[in-house]
């Protein structure tokens, strides 16, 4: 080829080069303005969402906490004064108490019936601010995943762009060069360097970025189902989120959402296909695979549910009841060995994350003691109805461990400390009775029972102990039907002597109205952090 | 680019696409400047866009929190007020009349007496429409602008680098006129031509019309 041909050639290479250089600008321009926009939505719904949540919740506060309490006080107020043959105080009261009900939503249909006195704080809200909430947080998350998306394109088509500069200096190169080997070879690199950056170019191009908000329904059915569920609805939830699940089928959030609804419906097989879906989806944060790994323990899936747990935890998370589950799942194979050393391993963990805070000068989070009390109520459950295909475990054994979990929260939470050594006192099993007073208001005869009837205003816990000491620091904690009810919760030091009989009252009696409600109720009584005793009575339903 | 004639007479032809290519060339950093005006705009009107929707949502938190609160005081009042007038009837009970009328008065002067209806409700809305006429006059509140005109100056910004993408292909045609057959030299620098003023209509007409 002569001279004049082969620079009519790379002429013509660096005009095709640089015609495919401003064309890769433009669309590296668009992908970025497309990221730019998606950003900016992405902020706006952050803010949306987070306005709407701070007057939503300022709105619900004031029906709840103003508008219905004082309905709530009045409605008291009124019962009292009945009880007391004021029947015309309880007129008053009833006539301002129902003329409060037209001041608040709350106080009306469909979230109010007078009969039950009961409001539906979630149904309203839900309506008030959840699902739109939801929706929003939705969005925002929806934006950012197509903002990463254009952002990534943007970023391909700048690397394309500089390998057709690349091209282009070595076509300019060849132009220069009198060696006819040299300037090919050049000319040849130049031009299979343009010709991979525009194919790159043509992929990126064609590669489809999905934005769920353009998917019909999907966030407006995964809302819906969000404000369902909160209700307790998980029937009409879980249709919900199969209507976002179908508009997109990769909606991860959506299935996770599903797993739950279907959790609480009884539906462990199907809730555990739902979450091994988010974590295909990308969903793969610790509180999903922990979640995965508690529905595979109540499954039998003992083997899957360790695998799961440590999938959790190497997520990095930290979090202490992913940890209790582990040890949890470790007892239901029949290790007790590693059992003990994964429980151990969260107390320890917790008494870190305790003495951390405190040498930051900052509270404990408060989830350690949830997570201790959870753990334990975990294993309770355990020994008295284990998974399908758990090894049985010793008693003895599960009370030990109950034991160390209990007095490890009670103790990291008191003293920072979890206690160690032997029970410094020895305490009776627990006796419940209804006391009987006389016309001086002193006890006459207790009628003991671990099973009162409804109407029980008052229940005592009676004892012997031995080995006591006065300023000892005790803790009475109450639990109804397995939750804590904190506003029973006693601290206070001991000052009965070192040995004796004793007596708690669980008991609101200076009320007119306070009734024990129909419920379990589990006494636990802590002495120096350590779990002393426990006993169980019950109030039947009226 | 300079354009080689084998001929020693010079062509007329070369001088008009080497005249073209420069004013293609030029046209080109001219667009592609407005380009990036335009971004540069539509990235100023975005965060301006922003900081109104942070001003929207701020006034609604914080005329939720004080309107509610205000609300709430006149819950307290209402009951009070009325469980007062309920008592005046009975002479034995003006002690507890005496202390709802002084509950009453008490949260009076939680909530503006201005928001009263005549029937003795409270126009929670007409408060929140007050406050929030009050915080537009010192802040804007009205972000849908600003993010229209971001779309707008981003829609022209990329409108325009496709006419610079435009534009290099009148360059392309205009430096392959050398490699072409003599008759198609004519036609190659004919559709540069066109190509070169088509390329300044389009850009007058975006920068002007959108």
């Amino acid at each position: 080829m002569t001279d004049a041909r082969f620079k009519r050639l790379l002429a013509a290479l660096i005009a095709v080069t640089t015609l495919a250089a401003t064309v890769i600008t433009f669309l590296q321009s668009d992908a970025s303005a497309r990221d730019d926009r998606a950003n900016r939505d992405a902020r706006r719904y952050t803010f949306e969402a987070f306005g709407r949540r701070v007057s939503g919740d300022a709105r619900v506060n004031f029906d709840y906490n103003r508008a219905y309490q004082a309905w709530y006080e009045l409605n008291l107020l009124a019962d009292s004064a009945e009880a007391r043959d004021d029947l015309a105080g309880a007129e008053r009261y009833r006539t301002v108490r129902d003329e409060l009900t037209s001041l608040s939503p709350l106080l009306a249909a469909p979230y109010f019936d007078p009969e039950t006195g009961t409001p539906n704080v979630a149904q309203y809200e839900s309506d008030t601010y959840l699902v739109e909430i939801t929706t929003l947080t939705e969005n925002y998350l929806a934006a950012a995943v197509v903002k990463d998306a254009w952002d990534a394109k943007a970023n391909a088509y700048v690397f394309h762009l500089t390998l057709l500069a690349v091209a282009l200096f070595l076509f300019g190169l060849a132009a220069t060069l009198n060696n006819a080997s040299t300037r090919w070879l050049f000319t040849g690199v130049g031009s299979v360097i343009a010709l991979a950056a525009i194919g790159q170019a043509a992929l990126t191009f064609f590669q489809p970025v999905l934005d769920r908000r353009e998917q019909p329904g999907a966030i407006e059915a995964y809302a819906r189902g969000v404000g369902l569920a909160y209700q307790d609805r998980q029937a009409e939830a879980l249709a919900a989120f199969d209507q976002a699940i179908a508009a997109s089928p990769d909606y991860a959030n959506a299935f996770v959402a599903r797993a739950e609804s279907r959790g609480a419906l009884g539906q462990l097989a199907e809730s555990a296909a739902d979450l091994e879906a988010a974590r295909a989806h990308g969903n793969t944060a610790a509180n999903v695979a922990g979640e995965l790994a508690w529905v595979y323990y109540l499954l039998g899936r003992l083997d899957e549910a360790v695998a799961m747990n440590q999938t959790a935890l190497a997520a990095g998370s930290g979090d202490l009841w992913i940890q209790f589950d582990l040890a949890l799942a470790r007892l239901a194979q029949g290790d007790l060995t590693a059992a003990r050393a994964e429980y151990q391993a969260g107390v320890d963990a917790a008494a870190a994350q305790v003495a951390q805070a405190t040498a930051a000068g900052q509270q404990p989070p408060s989830d350690v003691w949830w997570s201790l009390d959870d753990g334990a109520a975990s294993l309770a459950d355990f020994m008295a109805a284990p998974p399908p295909g758990a090894t049985a475990v010793d008693e003895a054994v599960g009370q030990e461990l109950i034991r160390l979990l209990k007095s490890a929260a009670v103790g990291l939470e008191y003293s920072g400390q979890v206690p160690t050594g032997a029970l410094p006192a020895s305490l009776s099993p627990f006796t419940f009775a209804v006391p009987v007073y006389d016309d001086q208001g002193a006890v006459s005869e207790y009628v003991e029972g671990d099973v009162f009837e409804f109407g029980a205003d008052e229940v005592s816990v009676l004892f012997d102990y031995a080995g006591m000491r006065d300023g000892q620091d005790v803790v009475y904690k109450v639990y109804i039907d397995g939750e804590e009810d904190p506003s029973w919760r006693v601290i206070a030091p001991w000052d009965l002597g070192p040995a004796g009989s004793a007596e708690k009252s669980l008991s609101l009696a200076y009320s007119d109205n306070f009734v024990l409600a129909p419920g379990e109720y589990t006494v636990e009584m802590y002495v120096a952090g350590q779990l002393a005793q426990a006993g169980v009575f019950a109030i039947v339903e009226p | 680019m300079s354009i080689e004639s084998p001929a020693e007479k010079p062509n007329p032809l070369e001088t008009v696409v080497a005249i073209l290519i420069a004013l293609i060339t030029v046209t080109g950093a001219l667009v592609a400047w407005r380009a990036s005006v335009a971004a540069d705009g539509a990235g100023d009107a975005d965060n301006g866009g922003l900081r109104a929707m942070l001003n929207v949502e701020e006034t609604r938190a914080s005329n939720g929190v004080n309107g509610y609160e205000a609300y709430g005081a006149f819950v307290n009042y209402a009951r009070y007020q009325r469980l007062g007038s309920l008592l005046e009837d009975d002479p034995a009970l003006d002690a507890e009349r005496a202390d709802a009328n002084d509950l009453a008065l008490a949260n009076q002067f939680l909530f503006d007496n201005k928001f009263l209806n005549r029937d003795g409700t409270y126009d929670l809305q007409r408060q929140l429409g007050e406050l929030w006429a009050d915080a537009s006059r010192e802040r804007d509140l009205n972000p849908e602008p600003q993010f229209q005109e971001a779309d707008k100056l981003r829609a022209r910004s990329n409108w325009l680098l496709a006419v610079v993408a435009f534009l290099a292909v009148g360059l392309v045609l205009l430096t392959l006129v050398e490699a072409v057959a003599d008759r198609l030299q004519t036609v190659f620098t004919g559709l540069g031509a066109v190509i070169l003023v088509a390329g300044i209509a389009l850009a007058l007409w975006i920068e002007l019309a959108l």
